[in-house]
């Protein structure tokens, strides 16, 4: 056997492996995490909605907490403008009074606003709401229910794609749809990773015993979540507490959230080495492994057929030339000597199986989050899986980039200069001076 | 630690048997279907023996006027037919599998033996049917895949063309003999009227070799 064909079977047992284990823990706690039901005494939440320019979409945020099934009296809703250089102030402003509460500060950051108004809060819980994201009625009482246990610090939503209409958001609806069953297997086995800005609800008792957000992170909501895995605290999901959020549209738009995301997960796994290992289960040996593993996997896939492809390409021109580029004959011989069954290998054998295995989890993600809307989702699973996997090579392939030798980047009111290549230049810079 | 944390090495072990369990039928079923197809591709090659020595003897049993009861097109359907289900079943057999090759050997075989009788069918008879050797090789090849393109597109339109394909890496009597006669020594190359041409040619130069 050669070695591109061992490579391919060893990668296709390890995503058999990981697919079933998933789904086997999704079916073996079923049971037992599904729902929880709303404690007898309704607990005082506080939300925060922090907000830097968002004055198309502040409105209909704080419109989304209003309509929330929870007693007004047990809800406090904390608007903080993060030195907006647009209208989101004003706007925010005319909803100021009774259990909103509206503030302005100097630009600093996601973290900074949202320490603002933790340091403010009056409620035993805290969530965050990003400002381009819309809560279901229900989801705030589907979630607080998860606090009865005191181990847990914090309680993450099913986190859906409310614009659905061009390609990049297609491809998201599916990508989120699958972090909506990933997350809640992850809460099963003790291991999430990520408290997404968008409607996680943590224990105040965390920030006053470890300190608040990050300020200086590019993710603060990576680091959290790791800070309290850290401290062997548990993070649960409700698959039922539906959250919307705006997803990028256009390529550039996406590609820096994602090269945002992913800096921040390499810089904040890296100050978290401690998570891998024996010591904390599952997580240290399993997912966080798994996250680099998929990472590299689609990297190499994403060189090697791109190399591949451009042989390809190479022969095809000078084939197409040698007939004047007049493939109809091409294209009528292809189908007449079409034999399906010599076609088939053991490697389309396992693709189709892994295939079935991402479609089960799609439509229990579906299921269990009573996601409704979504008209062409047959199309957007075909869309997402084929450009998936090239737009998440791309992506890393981008922050790997920056990782090695990017220059500062400022995302937010946040900025980053963690390269490799800064911290040799600020390492040189700190001998030089010593030296001196 | 806490439980859900906890390593449950009943719950690995239960998945990674089912997962083999999964692994192992997508082998035993492309195995079990590979040699199923090698069996077929095996009978086809008998059939079509039995179609090449018919044909042979209606030929020559037929003295008087044997032009009259050839009819090739059939077994040129088969063969070709064959051909394209052994280029597929070349991706999926390792390199060094010693079947494949001998069904590839029996292949080439029996296309020598109709190439020649073609040849014979067309200077005896004048028929209209044009017999193209090509050889080819699946390593270093640039222009193999190109020229295999231009012939296939050529056969599409015009059904009086044969192409006969031929490994240059394949090592039997009738093959070397065959490469020795028309001094074939590399790939792509082609035997058109008799005579041998090397190098990519593409499809208005060799329409133009052909008549």
């Amino acid at each position: 056997m050669g070695v591109q064909s061992t490579l391919f079977y060893v990668t296709a047992y390890i995503s058999l492996f990981t697919s079933m284990f998933f789904l086997y823990t999704f079916w073996d706690n079923y049971s037992s995490s599904m729902k929880r039901a709303p404690p007898a005494k309704i607990p005082k939440v506080t939300v925060v909605v922090p907000a830097f320019n968002e004055q198309e979409c502040i409105a209909a945020t704080i419109e989304s907490l209003l309509k929330l099934n929870y007693p007004k009296e047990k809800l406090e809703i904390i608007v903080v403008d993060d030195g907006s250089t647009d209208k989101t102030y004003e706007i925010a402003k005319k909803y100021d009074g009774g259990n909103v509460r509206v503030f302005t500060k100097k630009n600093g950051g996601k973290g900074s606003a949202l320490n603002f108004a933790i340091k403010k809060s009056k409620g035993e819980f805290v969530g965050a709401l990003d400002a381009d994201s819309f809560v279901h009625p229900d989801a705030l009482i589907n979630m607080v229910g998860y606090f009865e246990d005191p181990n847990i610090m914090a309680v993450t939503p099913a986190l859906k794609v409310y614009n659905k209409n061009s390609i990049l958001p297609k491809i998201q609806v599916v990508e989120y749809l699958m972090g909506v069953f990933l997350r809640k297997v992850f809460a099963m086995l003790g291991s999430i990773h990520v408290t997404p800005g968008p409607f996680t609800i943590y224990r105040k008792f965390f920030f006053k015993q470890y300190g608040g957000y990050d300020e200086k992170n590019i993710t603060e909501d990576i680091e959290i979540a790791l800070r309290i895995q850290s401290k062997n605290y548990q993070i649960e999901n409700a698959m039922d507490a539906c959250v919307y959020t705006m997803s990028p549209t256009g390529f550039r738009e996406l590609l820096w959230q994602r090269v945002r995301w992913y800096l921040g997960f390499i810089d904040n796994v890296l100050n978290h080495k401690n998570l891998f290992g024996f010591k904390h289960g599952i997580l240290g040996v399993l997912v966080l492994p798994m996250a680099f593993f998929s990472v590299a996997l689609a990297v190499g896939a994403f060189f090697f057929t791109s190399v591949l492809f451009a042989i390809n390409l190479r022969d095809q021109i000078s084939g197409l030339s040698a007939i004047n580029y007049d493939v109809i004959p091409l294209i009528k011989a292809y189908f007449e000597h079409f034999h399906l069954n010599f076609i088939f290998t053991s490697n389309m054998f396992f693709l189709i199986v892994l295939l079935g295995l991402s479609v089960v989890m799609l439509y229990l993600a579906i299921k269990k989050s009573f996601e409704t809307g979504n008209k062409h989702l047959i199309i957007s699973y075909g869309i997402y899986m084929f450009l998936y996997w090239i737009l998440f090579s791309i992506w890393w392939i981008a922050a790997l980039g920056y990782k090695v030798c990017g220059k500062q980047l400022k995302f937010g009111g946040v900025a980053w200069d963690n390269s490799l290549l800064s911290k040799c230049r600020r390492n040189n810079n700190g001998r030089q001076e010593s030296n001196q | 630690m806490d439980d859900k944390k906890a390593i449950n090495k009943k719950k690995l072990i239960i998945v990674a048997v089912l997962s083999s369990f999964i692994f192992f039928t997508g082998f035993i079923i492309s195995s079990e279907l590979s040699r199923s197809q090698m069996s077929e591709l095996s009978n086809m090659e008998e059939e079509i023996k039995l179609d090449v020595l018919s044909l042979e003897t209606e030929y020559e049993l037929a003295l008087d006027q044997p032009c009259q009861f050839i009819q090739l097109e059939t077994l040129n359907k088969k063969l070709d037919e064959l051909g394209t289900k052994l280029s597929f079943m070349e991706f999926k057999v390792s390199e060094d599998d010693a079947e494949f090759e001998n069904l590839k050997k029996y292949y080439s075989a029996l296309e020598i033996k109709h190439w020649l009788f073609t040849r014979k069918v067309q200077e005896e008879c004048g028929s209209d049917m044009i017999a193209i050797a090509y050889f080819y090789s699946s390593k270093d090849c640039a222009d193999c895949a190109s020229q295999g393109r231009v012939l296939t597109y050529l056969k599409t339109d015009n059904p009086n063309i044969m192409v006969y394909s031929f490994d240059l890496a394949l090592d039997f009597g009738a093959l070397n003999t065959f490469k020795k006669v028309y001094g074939i020594n590399s790939a792509p190359s082609m035997i058109i009227n008799d005579k041998t041409y090397t190098g990519l040619i593409n499809s208005e130069d060799l329409s133009e070799l052909m008549y």
